[in-house]
This record gives structure tokens, C-alpha cells and sequence, in this order.
């Protein structure tokens, strides 16, 4: 194994430590399979919390020397096992089983073709030379000027393209190049891989807790699939970084809306956090997220709404050093084009037409992205029409969707330069959006193959006042 | 239930489908970068790709010490460039490419700059200035700055 190689595996299995701590912290594990089957979310989580203060490490003119990426890890490790011990959660002794169901076999197929389509990736990630212009523009020269200089105060970090860009991405890699003991950039790939990884690792057993193992695969599985994912994931970019966070994070609310699971409202918290420093769009997906589970909990919302704003409000104050950093230092606004200036807006609203297609066409493009975003908004529709928990997952989706494409239109609308061949940030933000459709089809399509109860006026007052059941003790 | 199954179906059909086309395609990519040799030669093919010349990136690297800084030195618009044989998405990302590759020597202006990378400039005007330390050709090279 080369230096740069086992540098990242070396980080990736210190994010996995602080990640098994804060989940045995929130939750604690069951049994030996328990902690195996939730490794890939101790892995986004731990990934995210040691890199969301790695940001703030940096913002406060620090740098990312190996100690203090130890020493962020170890705090975030110290803090999870000191709530574990304060609470009593013991180490998992027993071996536990393995859930065997009549879907089984059916699940183990899809997980090998995720299994198939993981090792070919990482094969690729080994080989295949750096990718994307915005990773050498500037996210890895970012990195480079942490790594090499030690902090962002050196001038050139405020002039590359996108100094108010978020820093999860730089820090991340940082840490990488830290790890690596050079700034081998084509390595990096390998990075995006365990991302991706923990992603496919975290959405299958957070899915399986509400829908079954067969269903909760085959979706996941089918992510691995999607032709941009492909072509794009190892890039050293934000975009896929930022899509795979925010599905993760609306599965994780969506979990916590529908179980009352306190630990997947803090996991929720972590990533949403994480969220906001990947990119700029992430502030407004992740605002589209939290108004989309504030829509679908408004019969609880006394008991839902504190705790999702009071989460979401504090995962952005964690973002609010940097948003201090680069306003003060006079960078220009993180707000596309005319932003909210209404006036300028309406001189360019024959814009809002093409810039609408250019987030609903590639949406829609099956050879981008297959078909997962229709079939998702069938079965939503199709939810809509019943009772319960499948009602309000469609009405999280359905309404993070409209406002996200809402959102990205202004986006476009707002910057009339900002529309140009590659220069075009859409065909690449709707990745989120796709890969939230994918991830969210099982809990859309598991109430249609049971045929769950349809919406009848009395089964919307009964789950009207059900309230959010209180979080089960492990 | 018709809407599920179908969304099954379909699903089902693609995973199907699609994962052995995405191991055969993986299979390719590692085929295909096979003549690639080690992770700065992963690199310098991506500004091979962008048409910036191997051996000039190869050169910066070896010649510019670190802790120096550089200027690079091309045609002044795009159509000069042109007649050089760099393409307009290349005369674009040149910069831009340098400055990634080169990091942790920085950029700066040509008047304080203590090496020049020159592509498609006038190296015979430059070598009052500058004692060449790698050339290609009469228009290609990377010099130090006297003094």
C-alpha cells in the first residue's frame, strides 16, 4: 500500500472511531452486528463532526497539522463515550443475529451489485487522473494553501475562484494531504470513494429500521448505478460531497419524524451542519429540507418544530465563523447575481423561463440520471393519497423538492452570467435532489406494496393527533 | 399497488441491467489509464488533457524550486496564442492549472517573479533577463531570473 493510500484509510479509520463513539453515545449498540451494520453512518458522521471543526479550526487561524486533526477526533471520541458512559450504555459483548427475512436473499443480491459497482469504483479511484475543473481551479489549491501554509490567511486563498465558498471540502482534503505526508492530489478520488462508501453503508441500514431489507437495497444499490454518479463522484469537487451529506441527513429527519429516535435527530444535526459548510446550495437545500419536515409534522408541531429548528438553527451557528470570516474581510456576496434585490431581478425576468428548464431538464435526463426522481414523485403523488407515515414522508419530499427547484430556478434567474455552457452550476446541484429521490423511494414505495390504509377524513384526524413517539431506550 | 410494483419493476430492471455495464465500464477506465505511471503522472495527464504540453509541467515541477515564485509568460490575447498552436480552452486553464500545479510556489507578476515559465513567448527577448534552465524550443521554456 502507498503512502498516499494508507494516509486516507489512516484518516477514514480515525473518522470511524469518533463516528462508532458518537453513535454509542446517542444510542449505543445492541450487539456486535448492530455496530457492523451501522459503520458506514459512524463514518459520514464522524467524517462530518471532525471536519465541520476542522472549519472552524481553520477560521479561527488555526492550521490542520496531524495533531490537531488527532486532536479534533479524539474530542469529538472523548465527548460520544463520555455521554455513552454517562448514560450507562454498555460495549456490545454479545455477537447478536443476523436479520434473515423472506426478502433476504433478494437484498443480498442488491447489495452485491452496490458491492460489484463499490470495488470497480475504487479500482478506477487508483488510476484514473484528477477530474473536474473546479478541483484543480480551486478546491485542491485551497487545500494546498491549508496544507502548505498552514491556515487560510495566505492572500492567494482570497483570490481563487469562490473565496466564500464553504470549507468543508479544502479542510477535508487538507487533513487528507496531511495524512498522505504530500499533497497528492489524484489520490483524493480515493476520499470521494470512502464518502461514497459510507453513504451506500449508512442509507441501508438507516432505510431498514422502516422498510423492508429487499426494498431499502434495491434503492440504495440503484444509486451506485446512477451514469453521473459514475462519471463524477471521484472528482475532488463539492458536488457529490453535497449530495450525498444532504440525502443522508433528509433520511436521517425523515427517520426521526417517523420513529421519534432522538439519535437520528442529533446524526440529523451533524450532517445538516456538514451540509452548510460543503457548498453554498447547501444553505438552501438544507433550509428546503427543514421546511419540508416542518410541513409534514405541522399536526405535532408543538413537540417537532422546537427540537427541528432548535437542530437546525444550531447546525448553522456552526457555519456562522465563516460567513464572519469572509464578510469581513470584504469578499463579495455568497448570493447569486442579483440576489434579493427585487428590482434587478425583474430587469431580467424573461430569464426565469430557460433558467426553470435548466433545472427540470436535467432532472429529468434519463441518461444522466436514470429515472429515480420520476419514480419517486409517482409514488409520492401516489402517497399522498394514503394515511399516516407514508403521507408525511411524501409531503417532506414533495415539498423539499418544489422549493429546492424553486430555489435553484432563483438561482439562475438571479445570475444572468451564471447560465453559460460550463460555467452553469444546475445540471450539477440537482444531483442532491436526485439522490434524495433515490434514497426516499422505498419509504414511498413500501406503503403502496402494503396497501396501506387510504386517507379517509377519520384517519387524517386520528394521525393528526398522534403525536411523535418518545425515543426507545437501547 | 400497481404504482409500487411498477417503480419495483423498473428499478429491479435498471440494477439489472445496469450493473454489469458499470463493472465492464470500470474495467475500461482501469484498462484504458493502465499506461499512466504513478499518482504525479495521474495529475499531469489531466493537464495533458487540457493540451498544456507533459513535458513543460513536468519541467516546472523539477526546475521551480519550492519556497520560489513564477511568472508564466504567454501571448498576449487569444488570437496570438492561437498562432502558436494553444486552443482557446487552453490558453483559458493554463493559468489556472499552473497555479494548482505548482502550489506551494506561488504566482506572481513577471517583474518580481524569479522564474519565468514561458509558453509561446519571446524567449530570446526574455534572455537578458532570465538564464534559460529547461527549453523545448525557441518559443518554450522555463528560465531563472539573473540576480
Amino acid at each position: 500500500m502507498g503512502a498516499s493510500l494508507r494516509g486516507v484509510v489512516e484518516l477514514n479509520l480515525l473518522f470511524l472511531l469518533a463516528g462508532i463513539a458518537i453513535l454509542w453515545g446517542m444510542r449505543g449498540f445492541r450487539s456486535l452486528l448492530d455496530l457492523l451494520d451501522l459503520l458506514g453512518l459512524a463514518l459520514a458522521l464522524g467524517l462530518g463532526s471532525v471536519s465541520v471543526l476542522a472549519t472552524l479550526v481553520l477560521v479561527a487561524g488555526g492550521g490542520l497539522p496531524a495533531a490537531v486533526i488527532v486532536a479534533l477526533a479524539l474530542a469529538v471520541l472523548v465527548a460520544g463515550s463520555g455521554v455513552a458512559l454517562a448514560a450507562r450504555r454498555g460495549v456490545p459483548r454479545r455477537l447478536g443475529r443476523l436479520p434473515i427475512s423472506p426478502g433476504t436473499c433478494f437484498a443480498l443480491a442488491a447489495a452485491l451489485g452496490a458491492l460489484v459497482v463499490l470495488v470497480g469504483l475504487f479500482r478506477v479511484a487508483r488510476v484514473a487522473p484528477l477530474g473536474g475543473g473546479d478541483s484543480w481551479q480551486f478546491w485542491v489549491p485551497k487545500a494546498k494553501l491549508i496544507y502548505f501554509t498552514g491556515g487560510i490567511g495566505d492572500p492567494l486563498f482570497t483570490t481563487l475562484p469562490g473565496p466564500n465558498y464553504p470549507l468543508l471540502v479544502p479542510a477535508l482534503f487538507a487533513m487528507d494531504f496531511r495524512f498522505m505526508g504530500s499533497a497528492d492530489a489524484a489520490e483524493l478520488a480515493v476520499q470521494n470513494w470512502f464518502l461514497y462508501a459510507a453513504f451506500v453503508l449508512a442509507a441501508a441500514p438507516v432505510l431498514r429500521r422502516l422498510v423492508p431489507a429487499w426494498l431499502a437495497w434495491l434503492f440504495v444499490a440503484a444509486t451506485a448505478v446512477i451514469p453521473q454518479l459514475d462519471a463524477r463522484v471521484l472528482n475532488a469537487q463539492a458536488d457529490w460531497t453535497l449530495d450525498i451529506l444532504f440525502a443522508l441527513t433528509a433520511l436521517l429527519g425523515i427517520g426521526w419524524l417517523r420513529t421519534g429516535e432522538r439519535w437520528q435527530l442529533w446524526s440529523f444535526g451533524i450532517l445538516l451542519s456538514a451540509v452548510f459548510a460543503t457548498l453554498r446550495e447547501g444553505e438552501l437545500l438544507a433550509a428546503c429540507l427543514c421546511l419540508g419536515i416542518a410541513a409534514a409534522s405541522r399536526r405535532s408541531r408543538r413537540r417537532v418544530w422546537p427540537r427541528l429548528f432548535g437542530v437546525g438553527a444550531a447546525a448553522y451557528a456552526l457555519n456562522v465563523p465563516w460567513r464572519i470570516w469572509w464578510t469581513s474581510r470584504g469578499l463579495p456576496s455568497d448570493l447569486p447575481g442579483g440576489g434579493f434585490h427585487l428590482h434587478q431581478l425583474l430587469t431580467h425576468r424573461s430569464l426565469i423561463w430557460p433558467s426553470l428548464m435548466d433545472v427540470l431538464q436535467p432532472l429529468f435526463s434519463a441518461t444522466m440520471w436514470l429515472v429515480f426522481v420520476p419514480t419517486a414523485l409517482v409514488a409520492s403523488a401516489a402517497c399522498l393519497t394514503l394515511a399516516g407515515p407514508a403521507r408525511d414522508t411524501a409531503v417532506v419530499y414533495l415539498t423539499t423538492f418544489v422549493l429546492a427547484v424553486a430555489g435553484l430556478t432563483w438561482v439562475g434567474w438571479s445570475d444572468p452570467g451564471g447560465l453559460v455552457g460550463s460555467l452553469n452550476p444546475l445540471p450539477r446541484v440537482v444531483g442532491s435532489l436526485v439522490l434524495l429521490s433515490t434514497v426516499l423511494a422505498p419509504l414511498l414505495i413500501d406503503p403502496l406494496l402494503r396497501r396501506s390504509k387510504p386517507l379517509t377524513r377519520s384517519a387524517e384526524t386520528a394521525t393528526r393527533s398522534e403525536p411523535i413517539p418518545s425515543a426507545p431506550s437501547i | 399497488m400497481a404504482v409500487g410494483v411498477a417503480c419495483v419493476a423498473v428499478t429491479a430492471g435498471l440494477l439489472v441491467y445496469e450493473v454489469p455495464r458499470e463493472a465492464h465500464s470500470s474495467d475500461g477506465a482501469v484498462r484504458f489509464y493502465a499506461y499512466i505511471k504513478g499518482s504525479e503522472g495521474r495529475v499531469l495527464t489531466t493537464g495533458d488533457a487540457l493540451d498544456i504540453p507533459f513535458l513543460l509541467q513536468v519541467a516546472a515541477l523539477e526546475k521551480i524550486p519550492r519556497g520560489s515564485d513564477y511568472a508564466l509568460v504567454v501571448p498576449a490575447t487569444e488570437q496570438l496564442a492561437a498562432r502558436d498552436g494553444i486552443g482557446q480552452i487552453t490558453y483559458e486553464t493554463v493559468a489556472p492549472w499552473f497555479r494548482f500545479l505548482l502550489l506551494p510556489v506561488e504566482p506572481t507578476s513577471p517583474a518580481r517573479a524569479r522564474y519565468v515559465i514561458c509558453w509561446g513567448c519571446d524567449m530570446a527577448a526574455w534572455s537578458r533577463r532570465v538564464v534559460w534552465v529547461w527549453r523545448e524550443h525557441s518559443r518554450m521554456g522555463i528560465g531563472r531570473v539573473r540576480g
